[in-house]
């Protein structure tokens, strides 16, 4: 099997050759010409070809050598040395070409086993090899051999005497078998095989599977020195004047144009086609490329320090001759820091980060601030304590939160020294808001409270209205509203006095947060005139919060449809702005609603995207482990205790009930789910009292469910959500119908455990057996014999059969997306679900249907009449 | 990374066929674990066919619900295990 990993998409080829091979076996010889860029992967094809038919045919196998003087003949060397026999025997005596050339054919004329011969690295033969060629390939024809010739068309002249050879081979027998790069699929496959992120890895690339593998193999990061070492050689054969142009192409990311690179090159340019011509780089469009962005830096890697900076700084002219456009600027900043060149860095660094951030880039925002802040040890410190903020920001939206703490509080440090305070309770308010993402909660408490007694000892400005939003936030969530509404009502009345769009829609947000806490419906539309306010002024990070503060809540309060809606529109506008921070919170908060919901594939994705991002702040961990470690419980699946256990330590740290009340009432429920009742009311018991006091029926029903159910003291119904009030009541019917009208399939399901209904039990289980609840599943089952039933379904239905092709439903909605001519970005946006997701179901289709192309698919899929509708089809 | 169990069920009885059809199969249900970073080690299967005990390897138990799902074959159960054997204590 390891072969057929290392062998990606090369099953068409494949099965050219092996088609070649049978013709050849017939009496009809063949010849195939493998070709190919520098490590595509022709010599891995012809050693899985020739291995697979080993033992039916008969090998011969020469190389041409990339030595200055090429050995006449290398190949047939290798072959008769390998072979002995009277080819040796006459190469040894002297004999003349002809009378070698027909030895060797009169040995491939032998007619049984047929013969393979490959004839590796013809760019690099001699004139008598490929006169071998010219003359084996005349013959071919009447032997049972197949001739495989394969060579590197990467930067071939079109005068380059192989192309003559291969023109006069007969037509009729040629296959020509190009190779190409491996697809961004096959390479994302590889990655994960190697359990290693490939992002821009194809890009880097360009799929060649040499690279890819090099890189996959590699440990350290950067260019690995396989690569380096086969791009240095091919560089050194380079006369100087082209290998000098090579070398300032390669401080240019990606592509250069020709104009840029005449400007900056002066003299050398005139070496331009001897360096187009050695294949390294490529021309496309008025502009040139490194075939491989990898070779560049290598390269670019191996220059001399001093050099690389001279190369910097002719390009950093060359641009300048055109003028400081604003699309430049990141270009500008990259060329001025590899020259050492710290005023320009410094005069150009800041516009870049600003020009970038109101793009939405906000991660190369950040990186611009920071190159700023690299070169700024000179600066005064009022600027580099302004350079620090706007990083520090730029990091709190891309959820890099310790690293926006340390900038935040070495700008702090130098405002204090400066003896600005209100920069300084700027600082102090952000540091609050960057450690409550890290669980820091008590932390967040002192900045915020050292804020505001900051800033109320100075006028009443905007740095005091947004201390008064982050005191606000603080106790909003910490379900303490009537704290949180006096701070927000402050913020508000002071916003609004200033004028202050932004901290007006903060303190909306807020104070609609608070109102929608204490069961006050006036709350959603304070939240929604927030979002109302920042979508109107496009203010990112209020919207942003908006959007999440609003899906929260939602979800919280069971509001499922608001809830739907809200996360995917606002994961759709915060990944349009590059807003990691609440891309990341949105998706914990869709991955619990869809377990709510019972779409627990999607929601384990949501999750996933989650715990498998090491770098994500502490609470976004906390809050998507929470739902993927309830799913895993739901599931009977390993792992639901540990990532519970790791949820409930970040929990504790934070100490907040919106995330303390999840995690308890899914430990309750595995408990209960392994038959320790008592345990259960004992996990839900310990954090119970504090629910109550925040007056939330959803908090303190999802812990006295599992209460009641482990036979402990359950608060009074009348304090808990409705459908758990009427369960324990002993209206479990009621319970069931409330929470299928609420959309939660499983927790109806769940509701029948209490009755003594047969027949509402058995459909609450064919419920649990869709769901693949084997846990809770088996709980109804062994109710269902307590209660004397015989014939128990055994297990989950094989419901799948019935799709004459075995599609699921979501495949087959794929399907018909597919028939529309969607793209995957377009399905995924359709269907809400990641394009990923989208990919691994065409992928699946593709199986199913046997396949090779989506095109192929919806072909298949009209002619068997599945793009019908499903009463048609039954027909 | 972490080995599990996945017990399975095939109520009519499973049928791999023994020829290119079968090699065909299982190489696309390799190529599907590759996506997850899922290895399938081996498999034990019941003599009347109707169930089947195998072996992953895999990153995380919902990755073995993906390859899973993408391969069209059933989850009675996950179970997390290690090795153990009579030469344990030496």
């Amino acid at each position: 099997m390891a072969d057929a990993t290392e062998l990606l998409e090369r099953e068409s080829q494949l099965s050219e050759l092996t088609g070649s091979l049978e013709s050849a076996r017939s009496g009809e010889g063949r010849i195939a010409l493998v070709y190919g860029e520098a490590g595509i992967g022709k010599t891995a094809l012809l050693t899985q070809f020739t291995r697979l038919h080993a033992r039916e045919a008969r090998l011969f196998w020469g190389a041409c050598d990339p030595l200055s003087t090429p050995r006449p003949l290398a190949p047939l060397l290798d072959i008769a040395w390998t072979q002995g026999g009277q080819l040796a025997g006459r190469i040894a005596a002297g004999a003349s070409r002809e009378a070698i050339f027909q030895a060797f054919f009169e040995e491939l004329r032998l007619p049984k086993p047929s013969a393979i011969v490959v004839i590796e690295d013809l760019h690099w033969a001699d004139e008598a090899t490929l006169d071998l060629v010219k003359f084996l390939g005349r013959r071919a024809q009447r032997t049972s051999a197949l001739l495989v010739l394969t060579w590197r068309d990467d930067g071939m002249r079109a005068d380059h005497p192989l192309r003559a050879s291969i023109g006069e081979l007969p037509r009729q027998v040629v296959a020509r078998i190009p190779l190409r790069g491996l697809s961004p699929a096959a390479v994302e496959s590889l990655g994960a095989r190697a359990h290693r992120n490939t992002e821009g890895l194809h890009a880097a690339t360009n799929g060649n599977p040499f690279f890819v593998t090099e890189v996959l193999a590699s440990d350290a990061p950067g260019v690995p020195p396989t690569v380096r070492d086969a791009v240095l050689a091919r560089a050194a054969r380079l006369p100087p004047p082209a290998r000098e142009l090579c070398e300032l192409a390669s401080v240019v990311p990606s592509r250069v144009e020709l104009s840029l690179l005449e400007t900056a090159a002066g003299g050398t340019f005139a070496a331009l086609d001897e360096l187009l011509g050695s294949g390294i780089l490529s021309l496309d469009q008025g502009a040139v490329a490194f075939r491989h962005e990898l070779a560049r830096r290598a390269i670019e890697d191996t220059l001399p320090p001093l050099r690389g900076r001279e190369l910097h700084a002719r390009i950093l002219a060359a641009l300048h001759v055109r003028g400081e456009d604003p699309a430049q600027l990141a270009r500008l900043v990259h060329h001025a820091a590899g020259a050492g060149d710290a005023v320009s860095v410094l005069r150009l660094a800041p516009s870049a980060g600003e020009h970038a951030s109101r793009l939405g880039a906000h991660r190369e925002a950040e990186a611009h601030f920071s190159m700023a802040l690299r070169h700024a040890a000179d600066l005064p410190p009022q600027r580099r304590a302004q350079l620090l903020e706007a990083r520090a920001y730029e990091c709190y939206l891309t959820d890099r939160m310790q690293d926006g703490i340390d900038s935040c509080s070495a700008a702090r440090a130098l405002w204090a020294r400066i003896g600005d305070r209100a920069r300084e309770g700027n600082c102090l308010c952000w540091l609050s808001r960057m450690a409550w993402y890290t669980a820091r909660t008590e932390e967040a408490h002192r900045y915020g409270d050292l804020a505001i007694e900051t800033l109320e000892a100075l006028p009443p400005g905007p740095e005091l209205a947004m201390a008064w939003v982050t005191r606000a936030g603080l106790y909003a969530s910490a379900n303490d509203g009537p704290k949180a509404i006096p701070s927000a009502e402050k913020a508000l009345r002071l916003a609004r006095t200033l004028g202050n769009r932004e901290i007006e829609a903060h303190a909306l947000n807020m104070l609609g947060t608070a109102h929608i806490q204490l069961g006050d419906e006036e709350g959603w539309t304070l939240i929604e005139e927030s979002l109302r306010l920042s979508l109107e002024h496009g203010l990112q990070d209020a919207a942003g919060r908006a959007y999440a503060n609003l899906g929260t809540l939602a979800v919280e309060e069971h509001r499922h449809q608001l809830a739907a809606r809200v996360l995917d529109e606002g994961i759709a506008y915060a990944t349009e702005r590059d807003l990691r921070t609440r891309i990341t919170c949105m998706y914990c908060w869709r991955a619990r609603l869809r377990a709510e919901t019972g779409r627990w594939t999607e929601a384990v994705e949501d999750a996933a995207h989650i715990v498998d991002n090491p770098g994500c702040s502490a609470l976004f961990r906390l809050a998507a482990l929470t739902p993927l470690g309830l799913l895993r419980t739901r599931r009977g699946d390993p792992g639901a205790r540990e990532a519970l256990d790791e949820a409930l330590a970040l929990a504790r740290e934070n100490g907040e009930l919106e995330r303390m009340v999840p995690v308890f009432a899914a430990r309750a429920e595995l408990l209960w789910l392994c038959g320790d009742a008592r345990g259960a009311a004992a996990e839900a018991s310990a954090v119970i009292e504090k629910a109550r006091k925040t007056g939330r029926p959803w908090y303190v029903a999802d812990l006295a469910v599992w209460i009641w159910r482990g036979g402990g003291e359950p608060p009074p119904p009348d304090e808990c959500a409705r459908p758990v009030a009427l369960q324990l009541r002993g209206d479990w019917r009621a319970a069931a119908e409330e929470f299928e009208r609420l959309g939660c399939p499983y927790q109806a399901a769940l509701a029948c455990y209490e009755s003594d209904d047969p027949e509402a039990i058995r459909s609450a289980l064919e419920v649990l057996d869709g769901l693949e609840a084997r846990p809770g599943a088996a709980r109804l089952r062994r109710r269902l014999s307590e209660l004397g039933v015989r014939g128990i379904p055994r297990g989950p239905r094989a419901a799948r059969r019935e799709h004459p092709f075995d599609l699921t439903a979501r495949e087959q909605e794929v399907l018909n997306a597919l028939s529309l001519g969607l793209s995957n970005g377009e399905i995924a946006a359709r269907l809400f679900v990641s394009p990923k997701t989208v990919d691994h179901h065409v992928s699946a289709i593709l199986t199913k249907l046997e396949v090779p192309s989506r095109g192929a698919a919806v072909a298949k899929a009209r002619k068997n009449h599945l793009l019908e509708p499903e009463e048609a089809r039954a027909k | 990374m972490p080995r599990y169990l996945v017990e399975r069920s095939f109520p009519e009885g499973l049928t791999i066929p023994i020829d290119s059809s079968g090699e065909k199969l299982c190489l696309a249900v390799i190529a599907n674990n590759g996506e997850d970073g899922v290895t399938w080690v081996h498999s034990y299967v019941s003599d009347d066919r109707s169930k089947t005990f195998c072996v992953y390897d895999a990153p995380s138990p919902e990755a073995v619900r993906r390859t899973a799902a993408r391969n069209s074959l059933p989850v009675d159960r996950i179970t997390q295990v290690r090795v153990l054997d009579p030469y344990f204590y030496r």
